[in-house]
Protein backbone atom coordinates (compact mmCIF):
# COMPACT_ATOMS: atom_id res chain seq x y z
CA UNK A 1 0.00 0.00 0.00
CA UNK A 2 1.45 3.50 -0.97
CA UNK A 3 1.68 6.20 1.25
CA UNK A 4 -1.53 8.42 -0.01
CA UNK A 5 -3.61 5.63 0.33
CA UNK A 6 -2.76 4.92 3.88
CA UNK A 7 -3.77 8.49 4.55
CA UNK A 8 -6.60 8.45 3.23
CA UNK A 9 -7.72 5.30 4.63
CA UNK A 10 -7.23 7.06 7.96
CA UNK A 11 -8.89 9.64 7.51
CA UNK A 12 -11.65 8.12 6.32
CA UNK A 13 -11.49 5.97 9.26
CA UNK A 14 -11.34 9.10 11.73
CA UNK A 15 -14.37 11.06 9.82
CA UNK A 16 -16.28 7.48 10.67
CA UNK A 17 -15.49 7.48 13.99
CA UNK A 18 -16.31 11.35 14.46
CA UNK A 19 -19.52 10.33 12.72
CA UNK A 20 -20.52 7.51 14.92
CA UNK A 21 -19.76 9.30 18.06
CA UNK A 22 -22.17 12.11 16.72
CA UNK A 23 -25.03 9.78 15.22
CA UNK A 24 -24.24 7.85 18.85
CA UNK A 25 -24.36 11.10 20.64
CA UNK A 26 -27.67 12.41 19.22
CA UNK A 27 -29.46 9.16 20.45
CA UNK A 28 -28.74 10.18 23.81
CA UNK A 29 -27.78 6.37 24.84
CA UNK A 30 -24.25 5.15 25.81
CA UNK A 31 -21.59 6.22 24.19
CA UNK A 32 -19.42 3.19 23.90
CA UNK A 33 -16.52 4.90 21.69
CA UNK A 34 -16.70 8.14 24.32
CA UNK A 35 -16.66 5.61 27.26
CA UNK A 36 -13.73 3.78 25.32
CA UNK A 37 -11.69 7.04 24.37
CA UNK A 38 -12.08 7.94 28.39
CA UNK A 39 -10.89 4.90 29.51
CA UNK A 40 -7.76 4.78 27.34
CA UNK A 41 -7.11 8.14 28.28
CA UNK A 42 -8.04 8.51 31.80
CA UNK A 43 -4.48 6.97 33.43
CA UNK A 44 -2.40 9.42 31.01
CA UNK A 45 -4.41 12.74 32.06
CA UNK A 46 -4.09 11.57 35.68
CA UNK A 47 -0.45 11.65 35.05
CA UNK A 48 -0.05 14.15 33.19
CA UNK A 49 -2.12 16.74 35.75
CA UNK A 50 0.46 14.90 38.30
CA UNK A 51 3.61 16.20 36.29
CA UNK A 52 2.09 19.19 35.60
CA UNK A 53 0.83 20.59 38.92
CA UNK A 54 4.65 21.99 40.51
CA UNK A 55 5.12 23.68 36.78
CA UNK A 56 1.42 25.03 37.18
CA UNK A 57 2.38 26.08 40.88
CA UNK A 58 5.66 27.54 39.98
CA UNK A 59 4.53 29.36 37.00
CA UNK A 60 1.76 30.69 39.14
CA UNK A 61 3.83 32.19 41.91
CA UNK A 62 5.51 33.54 38.89
CA UNK A 63 2.98 35.40 37.79
CA UNK A 64 1.57 36.63 41.42
CA UNK A 65 4.86 37.38 42.67
CA UNK A 66 4.60 40.78 42.59
CA UNK A 67 1.38 40.49 44.73
CA UNK A 68 3.18 38.00 46.96
CA UNK A 69 5.12 40.69 47.55
CA UNK A 70 2.95 43.15 48.43
CA UNK A 71 0.86 40.74 50.43
CA UNK A 72 3.90 39.74 52.34
CA UNK A 73 4.52 43.37 53.18
CA UNK A 74 1.06 44.28 53.85
CA UNK A 75 0.93 40.95 56.08
CA UNK A 76 4.08 41.61 58.32
CA UNK A 77 3.09 45.14 58.88
CA UNK A 78 -0.45 43.66 60.40
CA UNK A 79 1.62 41.01 61.88
CA UNK A 80 3.97 43.72 63.78
CA UNK A 81 0.46 46.16 64.74
CA UNK A 82 -1.11 42.69 65.98
CA UNK A 83 1.81 41.69 68.10
CA UNK A 84 1.69 44.60 69.48
CA UNK A 85 -1.56 44.83 70.60
CA UNK A 86 -1.59 41.92 72.16
CA UNK A 87 1.85 43.37 74.26
CA UNK A 88 -0.71 46.21 75.21
CA UNK A 89 -3.41 44.45 76.17
CA UNK A 90 -1.64 41.71 78.00
CA UNK A 91 -0.11 45.10 80.10
CA UNK A 92 -3.69 46.32 80.18
CA UNK A 93 -4.42 43.11 82.08
CA UNK A 94 -2.04 42.94 83.99
CA UNK A 95 -2.44 46.53 85.15
CA UNK A 96 -6.69 46.06 85.74
CA UNK A 97 -5.56 43.19 87.83
CA UNK A 98 -3.58 45.61 90.06
CA UNK A 99 -5.95 48.04 89.83
CA UNK A 100 -8.87 45.69 90.72
CA UNK A 101 -6.61 44.32 93.80
CA UNK A 102 -6.60 48.20 94.89
CA UNK A 103 -10.15 48.86 94.33
CA UNK A 104 -11.10 46.03 96.60
CA UNK A 105 -8.44 47.17 99.13
CA UNK A 106 -10.00 51.24 98.94
CA UNK A 107 -13.80 49.62 99.34
CA UNK A 108 -12.41 47.54 102.56
CA UNK A 109 -11.42 51.05 103.69
CA UNK A 110 -14.05 53.11 102.49
CA UNK A 111 -12.69 56.26 104.89
CA UNK A 112 -9.35 56.20 103.03
CA UNK A 113 -8.89 58.54 100.29
CA UNK A 114 -6.15 57.08 98.41
CA UNK A 115 -3.97 58.20 95.30
CA UNK A 116 -2.17 55.37 92.58
CA UNK A 117 0.82 56.16 91.70
CA UNK A 118 3.49 54.34 89.73
CA UNK A 119 7.13 53.35 90.54
CA UNK A 120 9.38 55.08 88.10
CA UNK A 121 12.70 54.36 90.31
CA UNK A 122 14.61 52.84 93.05
CA UNK A 123 17.41 54.34 94.83
CA UNK A 124 20.64 54.24 93.50
CA UNK A 125 22.40 53.77 96.52
CA UNK A 126 22.45 49.81 97.96
CA UNK A 127 22.31 51.49 102.01
CA UNK A 128 19.46 53.24 101.34
CA UNK A 129 15.69 51.51 100.95
CA UNK A 130 13.75 55.00 98.62
CA UNK A 131 11.26 54.54 96.08
CA UNK A 132 10.34 57.18 93.63
CA UNK A 133 6.82 57.64 92.49
CA UNK A 134 5.13 59.77 89.70
CA UNK A 135 3.60 62.20 91.65
CA UNK A 136 4.11 64.89 93.92
CA UNK A 137 3.19 67.70 95.78
CA UNK A 138 1.14 69.35 92.89
CA UNK A 139 -0.81 66.11 93.58
CA UNK A 140 -1.61 67.05 97.37
CA UNK A 141 1.50 64.80 98.53
CA UNK A 142 3.01 65.82 101.51
CA UNK A 143 5.96 64.05 103.63
CA UNK A 144 4.95 61.72 106.13
CA UNK A 145 2.19 60.73 104.43
CA UNK A 146 1.40 56.74 104.81
CA UNK A 147 2.23 54.40 101.08
CA UNK A 148 0.48 51.16 101.18
CA UNK A 149 0.07 48.67 98.51
CA UNK A 150 -2.96 46.08 98.75
CA UNK A 151 -1.23 44.05 100.77
CA UNK A 152 -0.15 46.30 103.55
CA UNK A 153 1.99 49.33 104.59
CA UNK A 154 5.13 50.33 102.44
CA UNK A 155 6.61 53.47 103.83
CA UNK A 156 5.69 57.16 103.97
CA UNK A 157 6.33 59.96 101.42
CA UNK A 158 9.66 61.41 102.54
CA UNK A 159 10.28 64.10 100.21
CA UNK A 160 7.76 65.55 97.67
CA UNK A 161 8.75 67.59 94.41
CA UNK A 162 6.04 69.27 92.54
CA UNK A 163 5.75 66.14 90.21
CA UNK A 164 7.22 63.37 92.14
CA UNK A 165 8.23 62.14 95.54
CA UNK A 166 10.22 59.49 97.58
CA UNK A 167 9.11 57.14 99.56
CA UNK A 168 10.93 55.88 102.63
CA UNK A 169 10.48 52.37 102.67
CA UNK A 170 9.88 50.10 106.39
CA UNK A 171 12.75 48.54 105.56
CA UNK A 172 15.13 51.27 105.43
CA UNK A 173 17.36 51.46 108.91
CA UNK A 174 15.52 55.09 109.51
CA UNK A 175 12.10 53.74 109.27
CA UNK A 176 10.28 53.04 112.42
CA UNK A 177 6.70 52.09 112.84
CA UNK A 178 4.71 51.64 116.09
CA UNK A 179 3.16 48.46 116.07
CA UNK A 180 0.86 45.81 117.68
CA UNK A 181 0.72 41.69 117.47
CA UNK A 182 -2.80 40.87 116.08
CA UNK A 183 -3.08 37.81 118.44
CA UNK A 184 -0.97 38.44 121.61
CA UNK A 185 -1.81 42.58 121.40
CA UNK A 186 1.95 42.62 122.43
CA UNK A 187 3.18 46.12 120.94
CA UNK A 188 6.58 47.17 120.45
CA UNK A 189 8.23 49.09 116.94
CA UNK A 190 9.14 48.03 113.71
CA UNK A 191 12.26 49.14 112.47
CA UNK A 192 14.17 48.54 108.93
CA UNK A 193 17.17 46.51 109.80
CA UNK A 194 19.88 47.73 107.25
CA UNK A 195 17.42 47.25 104.57
CA UNK A 196 17.09 44.03 104.31
CA UNK A 197 14.10 42.97 106.91
CA UNK A 198 12.25 44.05 109.52
CA UNK A 199 13.02 43.78 113.00
CA UNK A 200 10.15 44.04 115.72
CA UNK A 201 11.81 45.58 118.82
CA UNK A 202 10.75 46.78 122.61
CA UNK A 203 8.44 43.61 123.22
CA UNK A 204 6.99 43.21 126.82
CA UNK A 205 9.07 40.33 128.00
CA UNK A 206 6.13 37.73 129.21
CA UNK A 207 4.11 38.58 125.96
CA UNK A 208 3.51 35.90 123.36
CA UNK A 209 4.87 36.48 120.27
CA UNK A 210 5.14 33.12 117.67
CA UNK A 211 5.99 33.14 114.03
CA UNK A 212 3.26 33.56 111.62
CA UNK A 213 1.65 36.02 113.65
CA UNK A 214 0.74 39.23 111.90
CA UNK A 215 1.99 42.77 112.74
CA UNK A 216 -0.30 45.22 112.64
CA UNK A 217 0.70 49.27 112.76
CA UNK A 218 -0.85 50.39 116.05
CA UNK A 219 -1.06 54.10 115.24
CA UNK A 220 0.57 55.00 118.52
CA UNK A 221 2.87 57.96 117.80
CA UNK A 222 -0.06 59.53 114.72
CA UNK A 223 2.85 58.92 112.46
CA UNK A 224 0.51 55.53 110.94
CA UNK A 225 -2.80 55.13 110.82
CA UNK A 226 -4.25 51.79 113.10
CA UNK A 227 -4.34 48.26 111.48
CA UNK A 228 -2.43 48.09 108.72
CA UNK A 229 -0.77 44.94 107.99
CA UNK A 230 3.62 45.67 108.14
CA UNK A 231 4.08 42.02 108.12
CA UNK A 232 4.27 37.96 109.60
CA UNK A 233 6.60 36.99 112.47
CA UNK A 234 9.34 35.23 111.00
CA UNK A 235 11.45 34.03 114.33
CA UNK A 236 11.38 35.27 118.11
CA UNK A 237 14.42 36.03 119.83
CA UNK A 238 14.22 36.31 124.00
CA UNK A 239 16.12 35.98 126.56
CA UNK A 240 15.88 35.95 129.99
CA UNK A 241 18.70 38.70 130.70
CA UNK A 242 17.40 40.95 128.34
CA UNK A 243 14.46 43.44 129.04
CA UNK A 244 12.74 42.86 126.04
CA UNK A 245 12.03 40.50 123.54
CA UNK A 246 12.95 41.09 119.65
CA UNK A 247 11.30 39.62 116.90
CA UNK A 248 12.11 39.01 112.97
CA UNK A 249 9.39 40.33 110.97
CA UNK A 250 8.99 39.56 107.13
CA UNK A 251 7.19 42.21 105.24
CA UNK A 252 3.44 41.68 103.58
CA UNK A 253 4.72 43.51 100.76
CA UNK A 254 7.42 42.47 98.59
CA UNK A 255 9.02 45.70 97.52
CA UNK A 256 11.15 44.62 94.48
CA UNK A 257 8.01 43.45 92.53
CA UNK A 258 6.59 47.08 93.21
CA UNK A 259 5.23 48.97 89.92
CA UNK A 260 1.85 50.74 91.38
CA UNK A 261 1.49 51.87 95.15
CA UNK A 262 -1.32 54.27 96.84
CA UNK A 263 -0.53 56.87 98.69
CA UNK A 264 -3.08 57.79 101.92
CA UNK A 265 -4.05 61.45 101.27
CA UNK A 266 -6.34 62.13 104.13
CA UNK A 267 -4.15 61.24 107.09
CA UNK A 268 -1.94 63.95 108.97
CA UNK A 269 0.92 62.39 110.31
CA UNK A 270 1.46 64.29 114.30
CA UNK A 271 4.96 65.16 113.93
CA UNK A 272 4.41 66.60 110.46
CA UNK A 273 1.76 69.09 111.88
CA UNK A 274 3.78 69.50 115.00
CA UNK A 275 6.74 71.04 112.70
CA UNK A 276 4.30 73.13 111.03
CA UNK A 277 3.14 74.85 113.43
CA UNK A 278 6.28 75.42 114.28
CA UNK A 279 7.13 76.87 111.75
CA UNK B 1 20.09 54.43 84.53
CA UNK B 2 21.31 53.89 87.94
CA UNK B 3 18.09 54.52 89.42
CA UNK B 4 15.65 52.99 86.76
CA UNK B 5 17.28 50.51 84.27
CA UNK B 6 20.13 49.30 86.90
CA UNK B 7 18.35 49.18 89.94
CA UNK B 8 15.75 46.28 88.38
CA UNK B 9 19.12 44.50 87.92
CA UNK B 10 19.66 42.85 91.40
CA UNK B 11 22.41 40.01 91.95
CA UNK B 12 22.74 38.80 95.37
CA UNK B 13 20.33 41.31 96.64
CA UNK B 14 22.18 44.30 95.35
CA UNK B 15 22.65 46.36 92.30
CA UNK B 16 25.83 47.14 90.50
CA UNK B 17 27.34 50.25 91.05
CA UNK B 18 27.10 51.96 87.73
CA UNK B 19 28.15 55.69 89.01
CA UNK B 20 30.91 54.26 90.69
CA UNK B 21 32.24 51.86 88.32
CA UNK B 22 32.35 55.02 85.28
CA UNK B 23 34.07 57.51 88.51
CA UNK B 24 37.06 54.81 88.71
CA UNK B 25 37.42 54.18 84.93
CA UNK B 26 37.19 57.77 84.28
CA UNK B 27 39.87 58.43 86.75
CA UNK B 28 42.20 55.71 85.45
CA UNK B 29 42.07 56.32 81.71
CA UNK B 30 41.94 60.41 82.23
CA UNK B 31 43.84 61.32 85.39
CA UNK B 32 42.29 62.67 88.75
CA UNK B 33 40.85 65.67 87.37
CA UNK B 34 38.75 64.79 85.35
CA UNK B 35 37.55 62.05 87.25
CA UNK B 36 36.70 64.47 90.28
CA UNK B 37 34.17 66.20 87.40
CA UNK B 38 32.38 62.92 86.82
CA UNK B 39 32.19 62.21 90.33
CA UNK B 40 31.02 65.37 91.28
CA UNK B 41 28.26 65.64 88.43
CA UNK B 42 26.79 62.05 89.05
CA UNK B 43 26.64 62.63 92.54
CA UNK B 44 24.95 65.80 92.34
CA UNK B 45 22.37 63.90 90.07
CA UNK B 46 22.40 61.17 92.62
CA UNK B 47 21.55 62.84 95.13
CA UNK B 48 18.15 64.36 93.76
CA UNK B 49 17.13 60.48 93.41
CA UNK B 50 18.31 59.66 96.62
CA UNK B 51 17.29 59.36 100.54
CA UNK B 52 20.72 59.97 102.01
CA UNK B 53 21.72 62.82 103.75
CA UNK B 54 22.70 65.41 101.42
CA UNK B 55 26.21 65.62 99.85
CA UNK B 56 27.30 61.96 101.29
CA UNK B 57 26.65 60.32 98.01
CA UNK B 58 29.06 63.28 96.12
CA UNK B 59 31.73 62.96 98.88
CA UNK B 60 32.01 59.54 99.01
CA UNK B 61 32.18 59.29 95.26
CA UNK B 62 35.15 61.81 95.32
CA UNK B 63 36.59 60.63 98.06
CA UNK B 64 36.92 57.27 96.33
CA UNK B 65 37.89 58.85 92.94
CA UNK B 66 41.04 60.76 95.06
CA UNK B 67 42.23 57.41 97.03
CA UNK B 68 42.23 55.72 93.80
CA UNK B 69 44.33 58.07 91.93
CA UNK B 70 46.49 57.91 94.93
CA UNK B 71 46.71 54.21 94.71
CA UNK B 72 47.12 54.48 91.00
CA UNK B 73 50.40 56.69 91.31
CA UNK B 74 51.98 53.39 92.79
CA UNK B 75 51.11 50.98 90.48
CA UNK B 76 52.45 50.92 86.52
CA UNK B 77 49.04 52.23 84.44
CA UNK B 78 49.46 49.15 82.28
CA UNK B 79 49.19 46.87 85.23
CA UNK B 80 46.35 44.51 83.94
CA UNK B 81 44.87 43.94 87.74
CA UNK B 82 44.49 47.94 87.96
CA UNK B 83 41.08 48.22 87.17
CA UNK B 84 40.18 45.45 89.56
CA UNK B 85 42.35 46.68 92.34
CA UNK B 86 40.85 49.71 91.62
CA UNK B 87 37.15 49.02 92.13
CA UNK B 88 37.39 47.18 94.96
CA UNK B 89 39.21 49.94 97.08
CA UNK B 90 36.59 52.48 95.48
CA UNK B 91 33.48 50.42 96.68
CA UNK B 92 34.82 49.82 100.29
CA UNK B 93 35.89 53.31 100.51
CA UNK B 94 32.64 54.52 99.34
CA UNK B 95 30.65 52.07 101.26
CA UNK B 96 32.53 53.12 104.42
CA UNK B 97 32.16 56.83 103.80
CA UNK B 98 28.18 56.39 102.72
CA UNK B 99 28.10 54.50 106.40
CA UNK B 100 29.98 57.24 108.22
CA UNK B 101 27.67 59.88 106.89
CA UNK B 102 24.42 57.52 107.77
CA UNK B 103 25.67 57.14 110.97
CA UNK B 104 26.38 61.22 111.80
CA UNK B 105 22.69 61.28 110.55
CA UNK B 106 21.47 58.91 113.39
CA UNK B 107 21.06 55.64 111.21
CA UNK B 108 22.08 52.62 113.23
CA UNK B 109 23.44 50.60 110.78
CA UNK B 110 24.82 46.48 111.66
CA UNK B 111 28.21 46.95 110.46
CA UNK B 112 29.11 43.72 110.18
CA UNK B 113 25.36 42.15 108.57
CA UNK B 114 25.86 45.37 106.11
CA UNK B 115 29.22 44.03 105.25
CA UNK B 116 28.30 40.84 104.57
CA UNK B 117 25.39 41.38 102.90
CA UNK B 118 25.81 44.42 100.92
CA UNK B 119 29.16 45.67 100.63
CA UNK B 120 31.12 41.86 99.98
CA UNK B 121 28.41 40.91 97.46
CA UNK B 122 28.53 44.66 95.89
CA UNK B 123 32.29 44.16 95.56
CA UNK B 124 31.56 41.16 93.82
CA UNK B 125 29.57 42.72 90.75
CA UNK B 126 31.54 45.63 90.38
CA UNK B 127 34.66 43.39 90.07
CA UNK B 128 32.70 41.64 87.38
CA UNK B 129 31.05 44.43 86.23
CA UNK B 130 34.54 46.68 85.45
CA UNK B 131 36.14 45.39 83.46
CA UNK B 132 33.87 46.28 80.56
CA UNK B 133 33.37 49.97 81.87
CA UNK B 134 37.18 50.43 81.62
CA UNK B 135 36.98 49.55 78.08
CA UNK B 136 34.09 51.15 77.53
CA UNK B 137 35.68 54.23 79.07
CA UNK B 138 39.17 53.66 77.47
CA UNK B 139 37.49 53.83 73.89
CA UNK B 140 35.57 56.81 74.97
CA UNK B 141 39.17 58.18 75.80
CA UNK B 142 40.53 57.05 72.15
CA UNK B 143 37.97 59.00 70.58
CA UNK B 144 38.28 62.00 72.74
CA UNK B 145 41.83 63.32 72.06
CA UNK B 146 44.86 63.02 74.27
CA UNK B 147 45.16 63.33 77.77
CA UNK B 148 45.38 66.51 79.24
CA UNK B 149 49.18 66.81 80.74
CA UNK B 150 48.48 66.70 84.95
CA UNK B 151 51.76 68.99 86.79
Amino acid sequence: MNKPRHQAIVVILVLALILAWLVLDQRGGPNPIRDGLSYALAPMQFALTRAMRPVATVTGYLGRLSQLERDNATLRGENATLRNQITLLQEAAIENARLREQLRFQSSVPSYQLLSAEVIGRDPNNLIEYLIIDRGADDGLRRGMPVLAAEGLIGRIGSANAASATVMLITDSSSSVSAIIQRSRATGVVQGYAGLELRMRYIPQGETVEPGDVVLSSGLGGNFPRRLVIGYVASVEAQDVAMFQEARVTPAVQVSDLETVMVLLNFAPLELDAEEASS
Amino acid sequence: MQATWVSRLRIFGVNPDLVLMLVIGWVLVRGLREGLLVALVGGLVMECLTGAPLGATTAALVLAAWLTSLAEANVFRTAWYLPYAAIVLATLVYYGTLMFFLRMAGQLLPWITVLGRVILPCVTINLVLMPAIYLACRWLHRRMGPEPVEW
